[in-house]
Parts: structure tokens; sequence; C-alpha cells
């Protein structure tokens, strides 16, 4: 794989401008926290993009900005940004992203992932393939591809709380 | 019967086993003639002659069966025989796997000759085709070479025996593991031992044909042979001699550069041990593509670890080729060699924001971290371009990057600070403009980790430049951003011990200038935590200790004496502040003692006096303030010689004891004195006056057993404060008095005051806790029976543990049954003030369990006082003590986290995650029951409960084995479904964290 990169020579963005307070009220046993973006934001920020040592978060693949919730419909939407606009590594991150997300909230969410608009050559296909729930998971009954998945997720753990370290 | 006539009859039988009854009595023979074993084997001969190819087999059999138990009688000439009469006939490959046997065991006897080995050799080399031999002979023929040369490599080197060219043909195409592991050991002796310069060409082949090893352990081999063993075994024997560089060199580089994955990474690692065992002649040559392989590594390749094992490879190589080579010309062929590297690296840095300018940077520091000539080239290289493409107008993401990369080459620069001392303005110059000029945190960090690594290089800042830099981490101190203050700390930390005056001068006096004091009494700044933070850290250096601690009691002066009542929260931090920098301090240098002997406790004590008696004005005290100042009473009178502590006693007991007031500087009215809200033993005095008995305590606690009580007699006094104790009326004085009891007893023991403390537990304490009807009064004696059972129990006398059963059995009592399960949390804690022992925990936990079994089935709703009892029992004694008892333990540990007391579900979960995880094979039965306890308070009402189940829960798979904790995954995940919904946000972290490992 390292013959070949896609993107051999990424650009790494500055990380950890968003880090939450913490404040008494997260002790607080009657007051609810819903989920919020940064929350999301948190649980995929520390995934290892595929091809190099580094974050999505450290390549700007996923942004904070770019995440909605609504927790009335129970609703959730993920656009994160390709590297490059030919980027075939961007199905891949996605499935990450939705594998990381399947494991870590609750059911009742009907989360979208989509590749933001204007960032990728063939956004609708990636989208589709992405939304399409069978197809999630016939790619992961590929085992293989499910190990690539969960040598991205290793580090998703770290939330943001210290960089992949690379050296 | 004639030994001739019984193996004739056994030869000519149709048998093949050699009987027992024949082998005992050819043992017997042998033993009892000196020449018995060769007379055998001249029969042995004559059979051999006669007979068929069964004839034969029995032959060796029964020289095989015999030799094995007569080894230690063995002489030398018994083995020449033996030797001899194997040696003609290895002819026959049936018989030789039995031969082998028979060379091992006298290979393993004592007196062995050289000149028999050297046979012995000659005849495996010459007589036996090994390659055909099954596993276990061919194991034993390498076991046999090497036992060899462990006795005489000297003897065979000199022989005309061709052992090395006899031991590559015994290796040549050996498949097996643990066959290898012995070889390649032979290998690596061999080299050792013997002038391999004939051989070193098959010597190499035999080996590097295993490179790289491609073997997958089997899960259930007996041997326990891993991949890595082999991986180092064979790794160690390429690095064994200089004279295989001219072949492995070449050969490496190419694996290198075609193969991936792990045996790439074997490569590296293979390359990084070999580079200095062949020196900079042989890597010279292919130092380009090595390093062009290398490189390429660490800029495409997507897991850290590899390139992780790609940087320490160059590290390794360049460190290579800066040894070796002669002084004259020291610089040129290092230079040359990383060149190329260099040049590649400096292109890439043109556009410091990319990824492969962070990888050339990492590179550019493995390089230059790893000799002194490649450090001087990478910095002159590299620094002048990095530092010119700074530009403070540029996006903080390219300033950023640049600061890293700076902060690289300085790490780099640790160990050689020479050549970058040309450059120091500059790189000082972008790291303050970058800190100073820009809002941005992320780049303030990166300046201050920069900053940081100056700092620690030695003499590198000098004069004004560590003024400057000081200046600067100071202001960051008052930065409101918690990790830009963190990280400014930490750095004066380090400046701390370089340059305590100047920290002094610069820092200091910026720092308690935001705090009020009488010349200045600002208001309270909400920063001020910052600020005490941060003289916590910093003042704990004893330089810097006498330096600040006057003008920290002028603040702690006019904290308690004008503003205490309306900000409690800032006196007790400032006094806990106080606390904590003389404890450092004086436990590191003796001057900063002498202040807190001098200065510190007198002043406080000053102060607190009058505020005891009553007298106005005086300063604010609590009963929090009470404790920091009684810890700084006791660790003065810890550390003080025994005559300063005599002294220090008896002026205590003249004014805790006796009144008398004689010795304190200040005069106070006389209706102040005769109120004596002093003496320990006056209980009518008023409510509105603090109690300061326990700094009585804290001076008597602390002193050593050599310093006299001076008072009347001992045991009367004891007697005294034990029955004042149990009457006072004020908590505090009631603990204090008890402590100091406590104290007497623990240091002073003897016979009378052991009677005295008998007759005062038989006579007064437990009959007061029995049948008094008032339940207060029977909880405070019950507080002063603890701390002297505490005080027993930790001298190890034999009454203490009797009084420790009647506290046991009170944790049975519906009303007293919860103290006296707290109880154990005083008993068993290490207290800071007084009587800091390790106390003897292991006895009780039998007892404590036995009753806990006992009353488990009688009263269940007592159960829960003796599962707190266990619980904080277990916090409170070595983990190991706990494992032990694991299995005993599961029971209750389940049952209480099955109630409903959240405090004792609590303290027990804190006991499960300490031993449970790392005992999961002693415990397997339980392990259901347990993870299913757990799950069941993922929802529980409190968050911090479901917080630390799902904590618990989560050590299980991190530390237990997957096949024991298969069964449980599925209801484990479909449970933690709920705990993903959890209202609060902090345990769903846990959530999703715990459904991660699981």
């Amino acid at each position: 794989m390292s013959q070949n990169l896609i993107n051999a020579n990424p650009t790494i963005y500055n990380t950890k401008t968003f880090v939450r307070k913490e404040t008494e009220a997260e002790f607080d046993d009657d007051i609810e926290d819903s989920i919020d973006s940064q929350e999301i934001f948190d649980l995929i920020r520390s995934i290892s993009d595929p091809e190099h040592p580094l974050t999505l978060e450290q390549l700007n693949v996923t942004q904070f900005e770019h995440i909605e919730v609504d927790n009335q419909i129970n609703k959730i939407l993920i656009e994160f940004t390709p590297t490059i606009p030919h980027c075939s590594m961007a199905t891949l991150i996605g499935l990450c992203i939705r594998v990381r997300l399947l494991r870590s909230l609750p059911d009742r969410f009907k989360v979208d992932i989509r590749v933001r608009k204007g960032t990728h050559q063939s956004e609708g296909a990636v989208n589709k393939q992405l939304n399409d729930k069978e197809r999630v998971a016939a790619a992961l009954e590929n085992n293989h591809l499910l190990e690539v998945v969960n040598q991205c997720l290793a580090t998703a753990s770290l939330r943001g709380a210290q960089q992949v370290p690379s050296n | 019967m004639d030994i001739t006539q019984l193996l004739k009859d056994w030869f000519k039988s149709d048998k093949t086993e050699v009987d027992p009854s024949l082998l005992a009595y050819v043992l017997l023979y042998s033993t009892k003639n000196v020449t018995g074993l060769v007379d055998i084997l001249g029969h042995l001969v004559s059979f051999w002659k006669e007979g068929d190819p069964t004839c034969r087999t029995k032959c060796i059999e029964l020289l095989a069966q015999v030799v094995t138990p007569s080894q230690s009688a063995l002489d030398s000439s018994t083995i020449n025989a033996i030797i001899q009469f194997i040696g003609e006939r290895l002819s026959d490959p049936v018989l030789v796997p039995r031969c082998i046997d028979i060379y091992l065991v006298l290979m393993n006897t004592n007196i062995i000759s050289s000149t028999d080995v050297i046979q012995l050799c000659n005849a495996i080399f010459s007589s036996i085709k090994v390659k055909k031999l099954p596993q276990h002979s061919r194991f034993k023929i390498l076991t046999i070479l090497s036992k060899a040369l462990e006795k005489y490599a000297n003897e065979i080197q000199r022989s005309k025996l061709n052992f090395i060219g006899g031991f590559i043909n015994c290796m040549d195409s050996e498949k097996d593991p643990r066959n290898l592991l012995v070889a390649f050991e032979l290998v690596r002796t061999i080299i050792d031992r013997f002038d391999i310069s004939r051989h070193i060409e098959d010597l190499f082949e035999i080996v590097f044909c295993y490179f790289p090893i491609s073997f997958a352990a089997a899960s259930n081999d007996p041997f326990g042979i891993t991949t890595d063993d082999l991986k180092d075994s064979l790794r160690k024997c390429l690095a064994c001699t200089p004279y295989f560089a001219y072949y492995a060199t070449p050969l490496l580089i190419e694996k290198l550069m075609t193969t991936t994955g792990s045996a790439k990474k074997d490569a590296m690692e293979t390359i990084s041990l070999c580079a200095p065992a062949y020196g900079a002649h042989a890597i010279l040559p292919h130092a380009q593509d090595l390093f062009d392989a290398l490189v390429r590594e660490v800029y495409q390749c997507s897991d850290s670890s590899m390139v992780d094992v790609a940087l320490q490879t160059i590290h390794n190589v360049v460190a290579t080729l800066g040894t070796g080579i002669s002084i004259a010309n020291i610089r040129d062929p290092v230079e040359k060699a990383i060149d190329s590297l260099l040049q590649q690296c400096v292109s890439e840095l043109k556009e410091p924001e990319l990824k492969n300018a962070r990888s050339a940077a990492y590179i550019l520091r493995a390089a230059a971290s790893a000799s002194d000539p490649a450090c001087t080239s990478v910095t002159h290289t590299a620094l002048p371009i990095i530092y010119q493409q700074y530009k403070s107008t540029d996006p903080s993401i390219r300033q950023k990057a640049i600061l890293d990369i700076l902060t690289e080459l300085l790490l780099a620069n640790r160990d050689f600070q020479t050549p970058l001392l040309m450059y120091k303005q500059q790189i000082l110059q972008i790291f303050i403009l970058s800190l100073n000029e820009t809002s941005d945190t992320i780049l303030k960090q990166a300046s201050l980790g920069g900053i940081h690594e100056m700092v620690l290089m030695k003499q590198f800042l000098k004069g004004e430049e560590v003024n400057i830099v000081i200046n600067h981490l100071t202001r960051q101190l008052m930065s409101t951003e918690k990790q830009l203050r963190y990280q400014a700390l930490t750095t004066l930390g380090v400046v701390a011990k370089l340059y305590p005056t100047i920290l002094g001068q610069l820092t200091f006096p910026v720092l308690l200038d935001e705090l009020p004091c009488a010349e200045k009494p600002i208001d309270l700044p909400d920063s001020y935590r910052d600020v005490l933070d941060a003289i916590g850290v910093l003042a704990t250096h004893p330089a810097v200790f006498n330096i600040v601690i006057h003008p920290l009691l002028n603040k702690l002066d006019y904290a308690c004496g004008t503003i205490g009542q309306q900000n409690i929260t800032y006196v007790h931090d400032i006094a806990s502040t106080l606390l904590h920098i003389y404890k450092t301090a004086s436990a590191k240098d003796g001057e900063a003692l002498v202040v807190g002997q001098k200065v510190l406790l007198p002043s406080i004590l000053l102060k607190c006096i009058p505020a005891a008696i009553g007298v106005p004005d005086s300063w604010y005290l609590d009963n929090k303030l009470i404790e920091v100042f009684a810890m700084i009473a006791a660790i003065t009178t810890r550390l003080s010689t025994p005559s300063d502590q005599q002294l220090s006693i008896n002026d205590a007991i003249k004014l805790f004891v006796d009144n008398d007031f004689s010795n304190v500087p200040s005069s106070f009215e006389q209706q102040y004195i005769e109120n004596n809200a002093l003496g320990i033993f006056e209980l009518n005095k008023t409510n509105a006056c603090i109690d300061i008995t326990l700094l009585f305590t804290a001076i008597i606690g602390n002193c050593c057993k050599e310093v006299k009580l001076c008072v009347a007699s001992v045991p009367a006094f004891l007697e005294k404060l034990i029955q004042t104790a149990t009457k006072a009326s004020c908590d505090t004085r009631r603990l204090a008095l008890s402590k100091i009891a406590a104290s007497i007893i623990n240091k002073w023991a003897n016979d009378d005051i052991v009677n005295c403390v008998q007759t005062v537990s038989n006579d007064c304490l437990l009959p007061t806790i029995e049948n008094v009807g008032d339940i207060n009064i029977r909880r405070s004696t019950f507080v002063t029976l603890v701390w002297i059972v505490k005080s027993l129990i930790i001298k190890g006398h034999r009454y203490g543990f009797e009084l420790l059963d009647s506290i046991i059995k009170l944790c049975g009592s519906p009303d007293l049954g919860k103290d006296a399960a707290e109880s154990f949390i005083t008993l068993l804690h290490q207290d800071d003030l007084i009587l800091s022992k390790p106390s003897h925990a292991t006895v009780s936990v039998k007892k404590l369990m036995q009753c806990s079994e006992s009353v488990n089935i009688l009263q269940p709703e007592l159960q829960v006082n003796y599962l707190l009892a266990l619980s904080h029992l277990l916090q409170n004694i070595p983990a190991q003590v706990a494992t032990n008892e694991i299995s005993r333990l599961m029971l209750p540990i389940i049952v209480a986290l099955s109630s409903r007391d959240k405090n004792l579900i609590l303290s027990m979960l804190t006991v499960a995650q300490g031993i449970v995880p790392d005992a999961q094979e002693t415990v397997v039965q339980h392990l259901g029951s347990f993870i299913h306890a757990l799950l069941r308070l993922t929802r529980f009402q409190s968050a911090n409960v479901r917080m630390m189940a799902l904590d618990c829960l989560c050590s299980l798979p991190v530390k237990g084995k997957p096949e024991t904790l298969s069964p449980f995954k599925p209801s484990v995940i479909k449970e933690l479904s709920t705990a993903l919904d959890d209202k609060k946000r902090i345990v769903r972290k846990n959530a999703v964290d715990c459904r991660e490992k699981w």
C-alpha cells in the first residue's frame, strides 16, 4: 500500500481547538445532557487516516462545524471532506465513521454520512454506498476490510486528547 | 548365573525388549567389577559379529539402557571404549538415533576427555547423515555439539577436526524452531570462540538463508517458542561479527526494498542492530540505497510503529557512520552520506504545513541526534531554511508547523549544543514572537514547547536571555487558558531548579502581587487559585522556598487576620499551599526546616493562641485551618533533633496543660489567661473560641521515643486524657485528645501503660459503649476506643486484637454498626499527622470474613455494615493480600454490588476494580455473576456508580483472556446499548470506551 499513496503529502491542520469545558454540571445527576455535535465530533475526531499515521481531525477530513444533531427527530448528519477530490479512500473513511458511530451511539439515531458538497468527484456514488445499510453490512463481512477499519478505529478513543503518536 | 550365558540366552531368544531382570543383572555386574562395562562391551562385539540385524539392534538397545543409569559411574577408559564401539557401528541408519542417545549420555559425564569429545564429534560429522534423522535426534546432536564447545572449545580448535564444516552440514536445511534456537546459539558460540576467517561465507549462508523468518507459532506449542524469539536469535547471529558485513549489507538492503509488512520491519530492526557491529566502512558504500529505502518508509507508511522503527534505524545507521573513521576527515564521509538525505528533507521543509515536512523533521531529528558531525551538518543545512520561512503574518497553521520543526531540531540538539548556538538569537526571537503576537492557543502551545526545550538544554540560554524567557513565561502564568498556564508552569519548574534567585526576583513579585495583603488591600482576584497553584509548584524548591516564605506569611496574616471570615476558601487554599511547599521543601533541604522552626511555626502559633483564648481581633480560625497548621507543626517536630523536640514538648505541656503563658512572647490580658481555654483537661470553656488542641497533638505525636513527657505520672496522665476525651462535648477536642492518647500508648507503652489502658477499657470504655442509653455518649466513647485500638494494632500488641474483636462484633449492632464499619478506615488508613506506620491487617481479614459469613444468614439487614467494613479493610491492605483471598472474597463483593447502598457499592467497586481484573483466571466460576452485577449497576441512579461500574467492566477485557470472556460478550454488548443512551455525557463516554474494549 505504501508504494502508491493516493495523497502522499497532505496538509496537516492545527487541532484541539474544540475542547469541552468541564463543569460541575457534568456530574449533576439531575441535569440531562443531550447528545450534541461536540460529542459526535469527539467520537470521530481521532480516527486514523488509512494512509497516514494522522487523525481525520489533523487532516481536516472531519470538522466540528460539519456535524448536525437533532435530538427531537433522532437524526444526525455528518459531512466529511476528503483531502483531494479523487480520493479513493473516501468510502473507506466514511465506513470507518459509520462503524464508529454504529458501535458508539444508541440505535434510536439515524445517522447520515455524506461527503461535503463539491469536495469529491464521485460524491453521489460514495454517499449512496455509505448510507445503504445492506452495502455497509456486506462490506463489514469482508474480514480484510473489517481489519483495516478496526485499525483506523484503534485510536478513536483518544477523542483528540493527544495526537496519534507518530514519533 | 554366568553373565555370558545370560546374554547368550537373551540374544538367541525372540524377545526384542530388555527384561528388567536382565538389565538389573547386567547393571549389578558392571558396577561390581571395575572392568564390568568393558567386559560387556566385549560380549556385545562378539554377538555383533555373529548376529543378524535384530541382534545388532539388541546390542545397541542393551548398551543404551545400561549406560543411562551408570552415567555417574563411568570412567574415562570405559567412555573411550564405548565411543570406539559406537563409532564403528554408525553405518546402520536404523540404529543411529539410539547411538546418539548414548553419545548424549557420555557427553553429559564430567570426566569425558577432550580426545574422546573430538573423536565423538568426528564420528558424528563423518558417519551420520543428520538430515535424515528425526527432529529429537537432530536436537540431541545440536545439544552434543553445544556441550562439546562448552567443554573443549580450545582443544577442538587446535585439533584437525573440521568442526565448523561439520556443524554447517548438521545445521543444513534445519527447519524445526526448537532446533534452530540451539543452532543459532551454536553459531554465535562458534563465531565467538573460533577463527572463522575461512568459513565466513558458509557460515553466513547457513544463517542468512532463514532471513526474514516467517514462522507462525502454534498456539499449543509446548515449548512456547515465539516468532520474536527466533527473529531475535537470528538477528543476534547476523550482528555477531563484522565479517558478515560484506555479504549481509547488500542483502539486507535488498530485503528492505523488496519486502513489506513484518518482514520489512524485521529487515529494519536487523539493520539497526547490525550497523554498529559492521561499522562505518561496511555501511558507507550502501548508505545511499539504505537511506532511500528508510526515508521512503517514513514518508509513506501509514503505520506509526513502522515509522518509528525506520527512524530508529536511520538514527543507528547515522551513528555508525560517525564512528570508526579517522579523525582528520571525520566530517567528510558522514556529510557525504547524509547529504542526499538532507537535500530531500530540505526540499520538503519548504512547505512546512504539509505532512512530508513533518516527516522530514522527524528524519532530521533522528539523524542529527546520532552524532556530533551529523548534528552539525543537519543544523547548518536545515536551520537557516526554516527560520527564513517564518513570518509572523503567515497563517497560524504554517507558523505552528515551523515551530514544531524547530522544536524537533532542538530536541535533536539536546546532547550537542555547539551548532545551534550560532542561531540562538533567531530561534529565541521566533519563539518569543509567536508567543506574544498571537491569540492562537495552539501556536502559543507550540511556542512554549520549544521554549521548554531551550531551557532544558544545558548552557544554551545565558544572562539576559534567561531573564527574557522567565518574564515571558511568567506572563503566561496569568493566561486564561489552562493548558498554557500548565506548560509555562512546567518550564518554570525547570527554571526554579536552575535559576532560583532570578525566579524569586522576576516571577514571584508578579505572582504575589495578585494576592491581597495589608500594604495592598486589593479585591481577591478570581484567578487567585491559579496563582496559588503556581506558587505551590515553584516554591517547593528549597532555594525558592526561602525567598518566598516571608512575603507569603504576610499574605496569610492578612488573609486570616483581615479578610478571613468573608473568604474562607481563600484562607484554606493559601494555608494549604503554604503547607504543601513547606512539606516538599523541608523534605529536600535542612535550610527550609530551619525557616520552619524559627519563622513559620512560631509565627503561626503566636497568631493561633490569641484566637483560641478569645482575644478580640485575632486570626480567623476553623477546624480545617487548624488541621493544616497542625500538619506544619507535625512536620517541623518530626524533622527536628530529639533535643529540639524535648524543648518544644516542654513548652507545649506548659502551655496546654499547665496554663503557663510565660514562654509566649506576646502578653495577654489576665482575663483571657484565666479563661484557660487552652488547657486540654478544661471542658467548660466558651464555645465561641476555636479549639487548637490538635496543635498539641501534632507536637506530641511526632516526637521520637527518646523524648520524655514531663508530667508527674504518664499512666495517670493517659487515664485522665482518655476520661476527658470521652466526656468532651466538642468533637475536635475529643478527636485530638484520643489521638494524643493513641500516640502515648504507641510510643511509650510499657506494662504500666498497658495495664492502665486495659483498666480504662474494661471499666469504662467497653461498658459505656455497651450499656449506656444515650447514643451520642456511646458514639463518642467509641471514637476514643478506635484510636486506642489503632495504636495497639500498629504496635502488633495482643490486647489490640482482643479489642478489635469487640469492634468487629459491634458491626452487628443496630445503632453503632455503621460507625463500627466506618472505623476500619481509621484503623487501617495511614494517618498523616500521627502513627504513620503501616498496620498489620492480614490477621483480621479472616476474622472479619468469618464474622461476615456468620451474620449473613442471621440478620441480612446488618450485612451491609460487615460488607462496608470489609470494603474499607480491602482498600487499606496491600493488594497482594486481597488477591490471595480473592476466591473467598468474590461472593461478598457480588453481594455488595447487588445491594442498594450507594456508599457500599462505590467502595466495593473500588476494591473490585483493583483486584478482580488481574485475577480473572482464579475466579472464573464467579465471573458471570460479577459481570451481570456490574451490568445491573450501569442502570443505577447515581452517575458515579454507573461510571465506575463501566470502568470496572472495561478493565475486564483489557486484562483478561478472550477465551474466558467470549461467552459473556453478546450479553455485555447488548446490555451496554442502554448505557450508550445514558442521560449523562460522561457516563456515555465510559460506555463507548467499554463497548469498544469488549
